[in-house]
């Protein structure tokens, strides 16, 4: 059997609450309240449980562990991400997959661990005044963070993989082997259904653990309503206890804190500081929320590709990222999804009979997708974090004609390569798309396409940005510590306070900084 | 001309009133078909899903497995159940938009009653839906075929025919 190690840290006397079983109010204390137990939450867990300080982290999730992974959609949805992994923007147009459990989106990832691209700290630098971010000044954290949770390329491609870096080398076009974060990976492909085998590195099995064993408390199932703000300054947050089904309970938690770290993604955070009214002198809350908005296309192979089989990521191009400069026409990276069957079902525009005769080819068919550069240029604004009647966070995710561009020349980039690595036809993912057989069908075939929301397919699984950090208070909530400007003992640490997307997935950028300002955060709290 | 969801909601809500509203739609309930009563769905929303199941699913099944319709049903129902509160929300108004005589009128430009239209003119509106100008329309449509291809092809029953299977390494270790 696979070693459960949540469950031998729970009977090893882990603290421990779930909010579905509380029976009445609590009041609790702590030097640190940690809100969110994702990449940022997670590693800020187990640096300041390390340093000593008392520390609670609170997750609106629950927790599982490796004996829940059952390795089927249809559980894990519901179970492990936000809205059952239905999360959609406000016009419904791109569907967002999030993390909501206890590990955050780490637990559910595709386990792809890029450092934050050279390009893109330059750029905050010069236009946003991230003047300590260099790439210099962050490797030291880079290398942390992949010796502490074995980032590592990965050489053992599957066909799907495969196919992308055959189409790129039939073109000339680079790409470079995925670094993930496992060890002893047995290959399964079901990273995104919570990993079975607890190989996956992700803040679950990690620094979660770490954190408890040094005496951490965890709340899960418990929702922040909003912090608790006084004379300037954060004493703490007001919870509220959810039950199995994530529903409101009655029961509510009270915890009082000489500093809170807000690490709820960067939906939940800026959702987080907008209901508790949190001072925004220039109103940036909320706004310049990036997505890397992903266009898909499929391709039909002649020979089994079994996409949903093997580890998930293992090739990437970066050919059209920057290869008009950072503020040029929109850039998009090149990678693969795993293909399993209600992610291809949901997906696919089409239905009735083309839909089940594409859905009957799953193991002959290779998936691209093209993830958009947004936040680099005056047109690429991104999308704005807001709130609905009940509290709870929407994002309002305009798509820009500079995007559309961008999505239309990187459904021809797809195109192109599936042809180039042998498909025998391709299908680009939009509501009036049709199978074609050759390129420049393809290319006949896109270049007419309506580019437009809900016609053109698209999905999400970074959310970055809606609290920014940076050197000047009227372009920015943080300082590059993470400190909120305009509150006292509150701090950001999560994927919510990069100025734009970062063009890479965002996992290990997440931690690396994470480690920097929770090693920074401790120092203060020790004095 | 771009008209607002709350304006095709209110318009449609006037034509309902207008024209009778209620069950119009499914004033004579297929004989084939029996509501659940166990379910989160009411019994008109239940006909509405067991009227397009067959049109986003054609070819999937076979057309008169009834069995496997009720085992869609099922799953559409839970995972309608634990949608969010503002989700289900949403559902219930396209779900009441769609039931409408007036809504209805608005959805499908005249055609007959969703319980009488054969598979090709449901195939017919589900492209119109699908392509529309508006985009209120292709929210529903793509609304609809979220959850029900989810609903399908979630459940291990459909996987026989795509040869989609677990990894065999994982048998006897997932304890189910």
């Amino acid at each position: 059997m696979i070693k459960d190690i949540i469950a031998e840290g729970l009977a090893a006397g882990w603290r421990h609450i779930d909010g579905a079983g509380l029976q009445k109010d609590q009041h609790l204390q702590c030097d640190v309240l940690i809100i969110g137990s994702g990449a940022g939450g997670g590693i800020s867990a187990q640096v300041l449980a390390q340093a000593g300080l008392t520390v609670i982290v609170v997750d609106e999730g629950p927790l599982k562990s490796s004996q829940d992974f059952k390795m089927q959609e249809r559980q894990a949805y519901p179970d492990l991400y936000q809205e059952s992994a239905a999360r959609k923007t406000k016009d419904k147009a791109i569907g967002i997959f999030q993390g909501r459990c206890v590990g955050g989106s780490t637990t559910v990832n595709w386990t792809t661990s890029l450092r934050t691209p050279d390009l893109t700290l330059q750029h905050w630098q010069q236009r946003w005044g991230c003047k300590q971010l260099s790439s210099d000044a962050l490797r030291p954290y880079f290398e942390q963070a992949e010796q502490l949770l074995g980032i590592e390329p990965w050489l053992s491609t599957n066909a799907n993989n495969g196919l992308l870096a055959k189409g790129c080398h039939a073109l000339g076009w680079s790409y470079q082997p995925v670094p993930r974060n496992v060890r002893q990976c047995w290959d399964l492909g079901y990273c995104g259904m919570g990993c079975p085998t607890n190989a996956k590195q992700s803040m679950l099995v990690t620094t979660i653990p770490a954190a408890l064993n040094a005496g951490a408390r965890l709340l899960s199932r418990c929702r922040v309503e909003t912090l608790d703000i006084s004379k300037q300054a954060v004493h703490g947050a007001s919870l509220q206890a959810l039950d199995q089904q994530q529903r409101p309970r009655k029961v509510k938690v009270k915890v009082q804190a000489r500093h809170v770290v807000l690490a709820a993604g960067a939906i939940g955070s800026p959702a987080v500081l907008l209901r508790s009214q949190a001072p925004d002198p220039y109103l940036l809350m909320g706004k310049r929320t990036f997505l890397h908005p992903s266009v898909m296309s499929g391709a039909l192979f002649k020979q089994e590709v079994m996409s949903h089989q093997g580890a998930p990521q293992s090739v990437y191009s970066d050919q059209f990222v920057w290869s008009d400069g950072a503020e040029g026409p929109c850039g998009y990276k090149l990678e693969v999804p795993p293909v399993h069957p209600i992610l291809l079902a949901t997906k696919t525009s089409g239905f009735g009979r083309f839909h089940s005769e594409m859905m009957q080819q799953i193991n002959h068919l290779q998936v691209t997708i093209a993830l958009l550069r947004d936040g680099f240029h005056e047109q690429s604004v991104g999308g704005e974090v807001q709130l609905r009647g009940d509290g709870s966070p929407v994002l309002d995710y305009p798509i820009s004609d500079f995007l559309w561009r961008g999505a239309r020349r990187a459904l021809l980039s797809m195109a192109e390569l599936q042809f180039a690595a042998g498909a025998s036809k391709v299908y680009p993912l939009h509501e009036q798309s049709q199978l074609v057989s050759s390129w420049s069908a393809a290319k006949q075939l896109i270049e007419q396409l309506p580019m437009q929301a809900l016609a053109t397919r698209l999905a999400s699984a970074h959310v970055m940005g809606g609290c920014p950090m940076g050197g000047d208070e009227k372009q920015s909530l943080l300082n590059e510590q993470g400190d909120f400007r305009w509150l006292t003992n509150l701090s950001v640490i999560d994927g919510s306070i990069f100025p734009t997307s970062l063009g890479a997935n965002p996992q290990l950028s997440i931690y690396a900084i994470a480690l920097r300002n929770a090693q920074l955060l401790a120092k203060r709290l020790r004095v | 001309m771009s008209i607002s969801r709350r304006q095709l909601l209110k318009s449609s809500a006037a034509a309902a009133a207008f024209a009778g509203g209620g069950l119009w739609l499914f004033s004579d309930y297929p004989l084939s078909f029996k509501a659940r009563s166990q379910f989160s769905l009411s019994a008109e929303h239940q006909q509405i899903f067991w009227a397009l199941i067959p049109a986003f699913l054609d070819g999937a099944f076979t057309a008169d497995d009834q069995q496997t319709m009720y085992r869609v049903l099922s799953n559409i129902d839970h995972a309608f159940a634990i949608l969010e509160p503002h989700t289900q929300a949403e559902l219930s108004q396209l779900l009441d938009l769609i039931q409408s005589r007036g809504g209805w009128l608005l959805l499908s430009a005249g055609a007959s009653q969703l319980s009488e239209l054969p598979l090709p003119q449901k195939l017919d509106l589900l492209q119109r839906w699908q392509q529309h100008y508006l985009q209120l329309l292709r929210q529903a449509y793509q609304g609809l075929h979220e959850l029900i291809m989810a609903a399908w092809y979630g459940d291990p029953a459909s996987w026989a025919p795509l040869n989609y299977q677990l990894p065999a390494q994982m048998k006897g270790l997932l304890n189910d």
